[in-house]
């Protein structure tokens, strides 16, 4: 028994040995894994300081071969001796003797002025404290202290300023004795500089400590680590291009804007910016992070966190685009989003659409609408042949007909007024909002319907009611009215019925028939539950229109309270819902449970997650998938400090309680017709499609606009709208112009002045700038024509016309200057010139910083350039 | 990933799958011995253990102890460094985590809510588990067992325990762990946790089964006398078999000794018993009182 026991006694020492060398050996593991495992940023730091020192120091070596090369090294070498020579002569005997017994008198001087500097301290500290008591007590006897206390302040002030007079000449005898050597050694340092400068990087960036670096934000709850990793991020110089190590792209935008002390990274990036141990934990890509990092374009999303109005926004360029979608698609329409309030129906109005379709046409478009065109943007309800012909009966029944169709497929048309409609359709430029056989629509946001089969979708006579004036079938249409004859008019519908067919189109009721009150029920049903009332008018006839055998069997139509509520979801948040509360349904196993993926998934196949879902599909590519998804992951409620809010134009103009500008008089009837601000801002009210007329009385004169609204011309090469509208290559050889618009040919209503009359004057009155002079100062000492002869030479000198085209020759990228004479007011040319971006952010032109001279000079120069009338219009 | 693999492998269930295992096999062991000894026994012969009145603790326990701390300790520092706490998401104050389960130890506790009253479930039962706890080493008066393992001499301590300590607390934490999910419905391992899972299954009060409504009089009745009767009856019945059959046991005992662990036992024996009820018959509550409900 004891012997076993001693035997087992001896095994379990082993084990002890064994086991306390693995504790050993863990304690290491354990230290190595504190220090290197769970800080990776350590070797990021230390791989761009070496990165950094390779690149300072080739810089430097740089800078010393320029040193030598460029003769500043003789410069110095001279500099040298001449310094060594003033030293020379600054430890001869006498001087260095005289030199020395005035730096002794020197310093005793300052010994005294110190004391005398002390006791007067002392004196002023004993007055103050008098001045204290005698203010708090008004005892003359302390008055009396007080003056004595002044006089010896006096004395002892004149005794240190007679010191002060004393030194100056010593000190200048100082610098006497001591020769050329301050200013020799004043230039060699300024010689040197650069290269010790260089020197003093290398230096810094040797000594900068390998650490966690942290940006702490506290009012938004943030304390981002990136740095620790990323070091060259806020670094001016681009150490490399390798990630972890290079500097924020276009971070004069981003950054420059965005001081990274002030705003973090996270904030815009979202990802853990606390975590530090491995990169899918300091990007948030680890399960229960419910914020990955965002990446390159997609981090535009968190612009919508603070910006009200991202329509200028630098930067922000694929968000705006982006965001676009939700105004082409109308998500506005079913979703409550902020800052979408108030936009208008996407779709038509239908009040009266019985008047305006097929009846085939409307159920196979109910059915499909890609069907009808490609360009379609109503979404696919999935409608059954007999729920789209109860939402079309429903519709028609409330414009008051039938089921009918009207067939022109037997017509010979007219080929002479056919002819002249063509003609009329093109100058009056249709084809810049209207798509027609893939042709066309180069104003991409106005989202006007594509015409190459509607010649088998409307009747004439709405047709011709229409073109005469859209707002009389619909108030708040947005197309102009074209001042066209009814002879005009008929001629293009005309051409477009004829022209404009779809061969398919079936044509079921040539004969009309009568609606069915089931029917129409059950469509009233499914424009409730569909919410067809979010993009389209369907209300306002409903009392008017209920034709009484209808009504005796119980038709009602949808009053407008019963079609406020917004059929879907909030959106207001929905880039920060937490992901529990997603309905993934069917789709959990299919597509990663994450909100972007869900968001994606939603537009991708609307009720694709489970049974008796509403929304439609927008069959959308899956770029616009993409991007769509983009904008909503933007909608959060993250707490985002008040100090980072930019509040939109609109809002700051709400809280000042400046009410938005309104057109007045009969310019607002003219706008109201034409509709100008479809392309044309105006006060910052309309499209960036066409140049801002905000101060175009300032800008024009007055002949030069008459001229043009008569007759529009290209004055902006197109290149420059390339970029901002996506244009293909193809349709940049059509010249996009003005459509006309037929001013002039009437007068407006009430008054007797024609319209382009009311157009000049409301230009001349209300859009100047108090900026832009009417007339430019004068110069006195030179003749007109030696000025227009300087502003020549100063045009062919600083390069104009790379980008200005005079003529032939000269750039594309600039206006045309060829007939600015007759074009722009001198004074608009003059205050331009200062600062190209005042009136523009987005010029290209480079701000030159002209004098007043060379501008005055420049301007006189540009005002003789002028074509005489029948040239500019032929241009 | 298979929903099996994934739920033992997690993080926080690493110990539970540790704790199965340990204590099965301690288990097992355990019963093993007491089987072998309790055969020597009835051959007659000496037991390892049984004899021994004084042991070293120096060679042949504290070796060992310190041993088994630095094999712990290993593991323990290993376990630390390869995996980490298992955080999830940034505390949302208005968003509650489904299924919201308590710390693992008191998942067993937990698992009693679906059957229990919370004011029985969370207070009264807990208490009663430490109150019996407590009370172990006062009315056991069994000598036998000391310092060796048996069974056939400790049959009833054995069995209660192991009623109560494997099947109703650890069983129920593993249940609580494993095969409960979001909305605290029963999950199969091999089945996916889904947060939009709907279960429709009504329950009803026991007096509701024969037509009286559990909140009225009649109800409150049949529950009293239901609930009270199992409580006097479960003591009354087996005390009146022990007089019977082992009367000399009774007398050792004591009544006040008899009475409480009588009690203890059939507390105990009421949280199967509310199960199956639950369960099987979809027993909501027995006896509804305006103050709790049991």
């Amino acid at each position: 028994m004891e012997n076993d026991n001693n035997k087992k006694a001896s095994y379990r020492g082993y084990v002890f040995a064994i086991l306390s060398v693995a504790l050993l050996g863990l304690s290491a593991w354990v230290i190595w894994n504190d220090e290197f495992g769970l800080r990776p940023w350590k070797h990021y730091q230390k791989e761009y300081k070496s990165l950094k020192h390779d690149k300072l120091e080739k810089e430097y070596q740089q800078a010393l071969r320029d040193f030598q090369t460029s003769g500043d090294a003789k410069k110095l070498a001279a500099l040298q001796t001449q310094l060594k020579q003033a030293q020379e002569n600054f430890k001869k005997k006498e001087v260095h003797d005289r030199y020395l017994q005035v730096s002794a008198r020197l310093d005793d001087l300052k010994a005294k002025i110190a004391e005398n500097q002390k006791a007067m301290q002392t004196v002023r500290g004993q007055y103050l404290e008098t001045e204290y008591y005698f203010t708090k007590n008004q005892k003359p006897a302390d008055k009396a202290r007080m003056d004595a206390l002044q006089k010896q302040i006096d004395s002892i002030d004149k005794e240190g300023k007679a010191m002060q007079a004393k030194m100056e000449p010593l000190q200048q005898e100082q610098l006497k004795l001591m020769g050329d050597i301050p200013a020799i050694q004043t230039q060699i340092e300024a010689l040197q500089k650069p290269l010790s400068e260089k020197k003093d990087r290398i230096a810094n960036n040797e000594s900068a400590p390998i650490e966690i670096r942290q940006r702490m934000i506290s009012d938004a709850n943030k304390a981002d680590r990136c740095e620790s990793c990323h070091p060259g991020m806020e670094d001016s110089k681009d150490v490399s291009s390798k990630q972890p190590y290079s500097k924020h792209p276009l971070s004069f935008v981003y950054l420059g804007n965005h001081d990274p002390a002030k705003f973090g990274c996270t904030f815009c990036h979202r990802g853990q910016g606390r975590a530090t141990t491995t990169i899918e934990k300091a990007h948030g890509n680890v399960e229960y992070w419910d914020e990955p990092l965002l990446k390159g374009g997609m981090t535009q999303t968190s612009c919508l966190n603070c910006h009200g109005d991202i329509k200028d926004l630098r930067g922000a360029e694929s968000i705006i685009q982006s965001t676009e979608l939700i105004r082409k698609y109308g998500c506005y329409s079913c979703h409550k989003i902020p800052g979408y309030e108030g936009m208008g129906d996407v779709g038509p109005e239908l009040t009266r659409v019985g008047t305006k379709v097929n009846y085939s046409w409307a159920v196979n478009w109910l059915m499909d609408p890609k069907k009808y065109s490609s360009m379609a943007r109503m979404p696919k309800f999935f409608f059954t042949q007999d729920q789209a012909e109860a939402v079309a009966d429903y519709l028609f029944s409330m414009s008051g007909t039938t089921r009918h169709d009207v067939d022109y497929s037997s017509e010979t048309p007219d080929e002479k007024l056919v002819e002249q409609g063509k003609v009329l359709w093109s100058q009056a430029r249709c084809n810049l909002c209207h798509v027609t056989s893939g042709r066309g629509g180069n104003h991409i946001k106005m989202y006007a319907p594509e015409l190459s089969k509607v010649g088998s979708k409307v009747n004439k006579t709405w047709l011709f009611n229409w073109i005469k004036n859209p707002r009389q079938y619909s108030e708040s249409e947005r197309m102009p009215q074209f001042t066209f004859t009814d002879q005009e008019i008929n001629s293009l519908v005309a051409y477009i019925v004829s022209n404009f067919t779809d061969d398919d189109a079936e044509v079921n009721y040539t004969t009309p028939q009568p609606i069915s009150a089931a029917s129409i029920k059950k469509g009233k049903d499914l424009i409730q539950q569909y919410g067809c009332y979010g993009c389209h008018k369907i209300e306002g006839m409903e009392q008017v229109q209920v034709a009484p055998s209808l009504r005796a069997q119980g038709v009602t139509f949808l009053k407008s309270d019963e079609m406020k509520e917004k059929i879907g979801t909030e959106l207001t948040s929905i880039g920060s819902k937490p992901v529990e509360l997603l309905d993934f349904g069917k789709m959990k196993k299919t597509i990663s449970n994450d909100r972007l993926s869900y968001l994606k998934q939603k537009l991708r196949d609307p009720r694709g997650f489970r049974l008796g879902l509403r929304m439609p599909n927008f069959r959308l590519s899956e770029k616009e998938i993409n991007e769509l998804a983009g904008v909503l992951y933007g909608f959060t409620d993250s707490n985002v400090p008040t100090r980072f809010l930019v509040p939109s134009k609109t809002e700051i103009d709400k809280m000042a309680k400046v009410a938005p500008y309104q057109f007045t008089g009969d310019f607002a009837k003219v706008i109201e017709t034409v509709k100008c601000t479809n392309c044309h801002t105006i006060k910052g009210i309309g499209q960036d499609y066409a140049p801002n007329l905000t101060f175009a009385g300032s800008k024009l004169q007055e002949k030069w606009i008459r001229g043009f609204l008569a007759n529009p011309d290209v004055i902006r090469p197109l290149l420059q709208q390339m970029p901002n509208l996506g244009l293909k290559l193809a349709t940049v050889k059509s010249k996009i112009t003005m459509p006309k618009f037929n001013l002039n040919k009437q007068t407006v209503q009430d008054t007797n002045k024609s319209d382009v009359d009311v157009v000049v004057n409301y230009f001349q009155q209300e859009l100047v700038s108090p900026d832009i002079p009417k007339n430019i100062p004068v110069i006195s000492d030179m003749s007109m024509e030696q000025q227009i002869a300087a502003g020549k030479a100063l045009y062919d000198q600083k390069g104009c016309m790379v980008c200005h085209q005079i003529g032939a020759s000269g750039g594309a990228v600039g206006p045309n200057l060829s007939n600015v004479g007759n074009r722009l007011n001198p004074g608009y040319i003059f205050v331009n010139l200062e600062n190209p971006r005042r009136f523009k952010s987005d010029v290209v032109e480079p701000t030159y910083g002209f004098t007043e001279r060379e501008r005055i000079l420049l301007t006189n120069y540009l005002m003789t350039l002028k074509l005489n009338n029948s040239d500019a219009n032929t241009k | 990933m298979n929903p099996f693999i994934e739920i033992i492998t997690k993080p926080d269930n690493i110990a539970i799958v540790i704790m199965i295992i340990l204590v099965s096999f301690f288990m097992a062991w355990a019963f093993l011995q007491a089987f072998q000894n309790d055969k020597l026994m009835a051959l007659g012969q000496g037991v390892d253990g049984e004899r021994d009145q004084d042991v070293d603790t120096y060679k042949p326990l504290v070796r060992i102890e310190l041993i088994i701390a630095l094999v712990v300790m290993v593991g323990l520092t290993v376990w630390s460094i390869l995996v980490d706490a298992p955080l999830e998401e940034i505390a949302n104050p208005t968003i509650t985590p489904n299924p919201a389960k308590a710390p693992w130890y008191f998942l067993g506790l937990q698992e009693l809510l679906v059957y229990f009253d919370p004011w029985l479930a969370g207070v009264v039962l807990p208490t009663l588990i430490i109150v019996g706890l407590i009370a172990i080493p006062y009315i056991d008066i069994n000598p036998k067992g000391n310092g060796y393992y048996t069974f056939s001499e400790r049959k009833y301590a054995i069995l209660t325990f192991s009623f109560g300590f494997f099947i109703l607390w650890l069983l129920l934490i593993v249940i609580g762990v494993f095969f409960r999910g979001p909305g605290w419905l029963w999950y199969w391992p091999w089945q996916e946790w889904d947060t939009q899972r709907v279960v429709f299954e009504p329950t009803r009060d026991l007096s509701t089964m024969i037509g009286i409504d559990s909140r009225s009089i009649g109800g409150f009745i049949i529950g009293a006398v239901v609930v009270l009767g199992y409580l006097v009856g479960g003591m009354i019945a087996p005390y009146k078999y022990f007089k019977k059959k082992f009367p000399e046991f009774l007398e050792q005992m004591g009544m006040i000794r008899y009475s409480i662990t009588m009690f203890l036992f059939i507390t105990m024996m009421s949280i199967p018993i509310k199960m199956i009820l639950r369960l099987v018959f979809l027993v909501k509550y027995i006896w509804i009182t305006p103050w709790f409900n049991v």
